[in-house]
């Protein structure tokens, strides 16, 4: 049987969208966060091992 | 360092689009050279020369061993590495140790000791002879076999995601990796991309924002028990976010050239057992020290107290040559033996039921916790700072 209704598909898409631009404003975010705080002296204390 | 440097970025932004680029059968040849550049850049002349001839000697003492059986050369070779990372890691702190117990028992020491100066210890030594060493004893003990090509081993030795600070390869995972390099999916390439800023993020933002407010603390004159809570709190949070941010991007590094390294961190944190806390915490670290260390000495089977304690205290060792490392390794190996044994005679203790978990968390957390002023401060400062938390 074969419906006309996308919808189900269209929420889908529209979802997976919605996830994908989170994940670039997010990670976008924490580029500019870590930009913002960029210390090229800060040693990672773990060196030493 | 290293990963923060602009060189290592200029240097990321050549050697991983040229890996993607290469056709297949050129792609080991190209990793190899970028691995030689990187250790060359940051270890220079002097810190590559004894980290090549212990690797050259790992790679001809396995197939030795494991084509004639003769089994005296990875053994000879394991001594080998254990003294050379001796001698650069620890020859000042037993330098300096003999000549202070001299002293205070009036013997006088022989000029060599007195005149004894460490060379500065070659980049990662820690991990290349942790890495060795595991490879010699599963070609000599466990009987696997060698890596006969030697391009595989020098990658093995020097993959430049993981030279400086691990995780700790195992070559059995990794070296299948390098028979047949492809390039990673689209999908891969992003994760390790979206990994690395994460690691990046952990380390730039937040565990630099723990180390503005643990100097703010530490400027506080009078150490009082919250300001020392508080202190170990953050040191606990800035060792944990360093860390993890830095295996985030070794391994994130990895995964865009499509390889696959050991994890380091696993929420450790919320462990409700210290027995917990090591298997997520370091986990590249504590599975090598586990296998290596504590399983030859008799692991469960004798001793199993002793067997902890030795294990955590070489593990403290490990991450530097002072007392206090070696303190904070007889904390946790006392820790450990202490719930080893709570466990065999109350095992009922130890179950997954919420409250016992919320009991366990509110126990394990503060005890790691109150180790890492062991780790961070010297032990006349941790002294003061305990009495501090029992008279509030």
């Amino acid at each position: 049987m074969v419906t006309g209704d996308d919808t189900p598909r269209r929420a889908d898409r529209a979802w997976a969208l919605l996830r994908r631009a989170g994940t670039v404003l997010l990670y976008g975010l924490m580029l500019l966060a870590v930009l913002a705080m960029w210390n090229t002296q800060a040693p990672f204390i773990y060196v030493a091992f | 360092m290293l990963f923060l440097e602009g060189w290592f970025w200029a240097f990321a932004a050549v050697a991983v689009p040229v890996y993607l680029l290469c056709p297949n059968a050129l792609k080991l040849y190209w990793l190899l050279l970028a691995c030689v550049v990187f250790h060359f850049h940051f270890a220079g002349p002097a810190g590559m020369t004894p980290i090549i001839i212990l690797a050259i000697l790992t790679y001809g003492a396995a197939l030795v061993s494991w084509r004639l059986g003769r089994w005296s050369a990875a053994g000879l070779v394991i001594v080998l590495i254990v003294g050379s990372l001796t001698f650069y890691k620890y020859g000042q702190f037993l330098r300096d140790n003999t000549l202070m117990l001299s002293a205070a028992i009036g013997v006088r020491t022989p000029w060599v000791i007195n005149a004894f100066k460490a060379p500065a210890a070659p980049l990662g030594i820690s991990f290349f002879a942790f890495e060795f060493i595991h490879y010699l004893y599963e070609v000599r003990v466990h009987g696997r076999p060698a890596i006969r090509n030697p391009f595989h081993f020098a990658v093995f030795a020097i993959f430049f995601p993981t030279l400086a600070a691990g995780p700790i390869k195992r070559f059995p995972d990794f070296v299948p990796q390098l028979v047949d390099l492809r390039n990673p999916s689209t999908a891969q390439w992003w994760a390790g991309i979206r990994r690395i800023i994460r690691g990046l993020f952990k380390k730039v933002v937040i565990s630099e924002l723990c180390v503005e407010y643990i100097g703010i603390f530490e400027k506080i004159p009078h150490r009082s028990a919250p300001v020392v809570i508080a202190l170990a709190v953050l040191q606990g949070w800035r060792i944990y976010f360093d860390f993890a941010g830095y295996s985030d991007m070794a391994i994130g590094l990895a995964q865009t050239l499509n390889f696959s390294v050991p994890e380091n961190f696993n929420r450790p944190y919320w462990s409700t057992s210290l027995q917990e806390f090591w298997r997520r915490w370091h986990m590249s670290l504590s599975s090598w020290i586990r296998d290596y260390i504590y399983i030859p000495l008799g692991g469960n089977r004798v001793r199993r107290g002793v067997n902890l304690l030795i294990a955590m205290i070489l593990c403290g060792l490990w991450h530097g040559a002072a007392w206090n490392f070696a303190a904070w390794g007889v904390y946790h190996g006392l820790g450990l033996a202490v719930e080893s044994g709570v466990r065999r005679w109350s095992p009922g203790l130890f179950t997954d039921s919420w409250l016992q978990r919320v009991v366990g968390w509110a126990i394990c957390y503060p005890f790691v916790t109150y180790g890492w002023l062991l780790f961070f401060y010297p032990l006349e400062t941790v002294a003061k700072m305990t009495r501090a938390l029992l008279v509030w």
